[in-house]
């Protein structure tokens, strides 16, 4: 896998007419993570929609490796190797466990590429818990074990880019702890990912880049380390300086 | 009572595959198409085309017939539904309407007003034990259950099947997931144009061909599909069988011709109660 790196240039993106994001700029260079925080109704998914092709920006490009994807629907990013988790309603319910990895699988996969049932012990090794699992219907999961699945599903075609809308949300503190080290070796294996999350401690602590993003707009954007130590964040979000 | 049953059953699975279509475009495309009824007698005057006027063998004209309908289901979602796509579904609802009218008197302009009939030979009913069963009804019997064989095996078993259960399930993931809505909604509409044009041939097997036979079957097909859960396709096949002898076993206690009552006081209490239907998945329209 060829390690590919997604731009976000003077992106304004909204509903119905009314920006939510205004003017955002972002870079997550090839094989690194970023982490966006932000409180809520910032605009991180908004920013996570327009990245992954569920929502055409008003203005501003997308781009993913060489390629402006602006102009690509989502299926069509998908099959340039971009995978993406939302934060709910991230399975489909309807089927069970290995149905979606095999949907996250059979449409974006590259027809050269390693088979189903290679790409499937490979996921299983990274998430041992949903092997037993396989058979049952998805919607009956655990909220932990859902998010494990659709973390599953979506790396199913060795995406060169992954992108995750608040992957802790509703999670253990344990579970999201463990959801982490997950984020933590996919990112060793040299996957890019931007992920948009709110638990800013554990985020940040799993990035390489931080980008803060209020009302719509880039506050910060630094190295996830100075982000963490910038003590106006550490104010707001993480409960004292 | 148990030629009652069979009775029922029979009259079911005539619902059956018009409501399995209409709650197969319900589930991915999130509209009721009211142009089902239309649909179902434009398939059955395609295939008399078939089987009368060019003298094919009827299963030749079903098969023929059920193609070519298919075509034009696609070809009606591209001039009337497809530009309305992101409208609201009242929107397609009534676009669906409009539709509905325009193609029974396009069918009344080349077929007239008159019932006609498929050219089959007549025959003497089967009889086993008590229970008589008609060669119109075995037909039906035989047609249906293979038609949804097939469907089921293709919803459960092939990569087109979890296309199109992952647009109903979930249209946003199913696009991060590589799956492109256009090709699934042409898919969608070439299968129920199959199964609304096979129960056109079965209906006017039973009954006769006639401009007004599609909106006799409305009401009771709406109801069937809401009865096994609107966007659960399967269950609307379950909706449709306990439809049929429900209004089957209502002969007993009322008048045949009273019979359509228990369609409208099955949906209304439905629609009351339990609007995701008695077999299906609650759902939220956004």
């Amino acid at each position: 896998m060829r390690a590919t790196g997604l731009e976000m240039r003077n992106v304004v993106a909204g509903y119905g007419g009314q920006p939510i994001l205004h003017r955002v700029t972002l870079s997550v260079r090839a094989g690194e993570t970023l982490v966006v925080v932000g409180p809520n109704g910032s605009g991180k998914s908004t920013l996570m929609k327009t990245a992954v092709g569920l929502l055409r920006p008003f203005s501003g490009a997308v781009q993913l490796g060489d390629t402006d994807v602006t102009e690509l629907s989502a299926p069509a990013r998908a099959a340039r190797g971009l995978a993406y988790v939302p934060q709910e309603a991230n399975i489909f319910r309807n089927m069970t466990v290995l149905e979606n990895l095999q949907v996250g699988h059979e449409f974006v996969a590259p027809l050269n590429g390693p088979p189903f049932a290679e790409r499937l012990e490979s996921v299983l090794g990274l998430f041992p818990e949903i092997r037993a699992k396989l058979r049952s219907a998805a919607g009956h999961l655990s909220g932990g074990q859902r998010q494990m699945v659709a973390m599953a599903a979506a790396l199913m075609p060795e995406p060169s880019v992954l992108a995750l809308d608040e992957p802790s949300a509703g999670l253990s503190p344990r579970n999201a702890e463990l959801l982490f080290e997950v984020i933590g070796r996919v990112a060793q294996s040299g996957v890019t990912m931007l992920i948009v999350e709110q638990n800013t401690r554990l985020g940040l602590g799993a990035a390489d880049q931080g980008v803060v993003l209020v009302a719509g707009r880039i506050r910060l954007a630094a190295p996830a380390a100075e982000v963490l130590a910038d003590p106006e964040i550490r104010r707001l979000y993480l409960g004292g300086a | 009572m148990g030629q009652l049953l069979v009775n029922g059953i029979v009259a079911g699975l005539l619902l059956a595959l018009p409501a399995l279509a209409l709650s197969l475009t319900f589930s991915v495309l999130r509209f009721a198409n009211y142009a089902i009824g239309s649909y179902l007698t434009c398939g059955a005057y395609l295939v008399y085309v078939g089987n009368v006027v060019l003298g094919m063998p009827l299963w030749l004209a079903a098969g023929a017939g059920a193609i070519l309908f298919a075509g034009i289901a696609v070809a009606i979602d591209w001039l009337a539904f497809r530009p309305l796509r992101d409208r609201s579904s009242v929107t397609l609802l009534v676009a669906s309407m409009g539709v509905a009218i325009a193609l029974e008197n396009v069918i009344r302009l080349f077929a007239g007003n008159a019932p006609r009939a498929y050219d089959v030979p007549v025959a003497r009913p089967i009889r086993l034990g008590d229970i008589r069963l008609n060669h119109e009804q075995l037909t039906i019997l035989i047609t249906v259950t293979a038609a949804l064989a097939v469907v089921w095996i293709v919803f459960r078993f092939t990569r087109l099947g979890r296309m199109m259960r992952a647009v109903a399930d979930n249209p946003d993931l199913a696009a991060v997931r590589g799956i492109a809505r256009a090709r699934v909604v042409a898919s969608v509409w070439m299968i129920s144009g199959v199964l609304v044009s096979l129960s056109g041939v079965l209906i006017g097997l039973d009954a006769n061909v006639e401009p007004q036979m599609g909106w006799t079957y409305l009401l009771p097909v709406f109801t069937a599909a809401i009865l096994g859960g609107i966007a659960s396709p399967m269950a609307a096949v379950a909706g449709a069988l306990t439809l049929g002898v429900a209004e089957e076993l209502a002969t007993l206690v009322m008048p045949v011709h009273y019979r359509t009552i228990v369609s409208f006081l099955l949906m209304a209490t439905l629609l009351l109660l339990r609007p995701w239907g008695l077999f299906g998945k609650r759902w939220v329209t956004k």
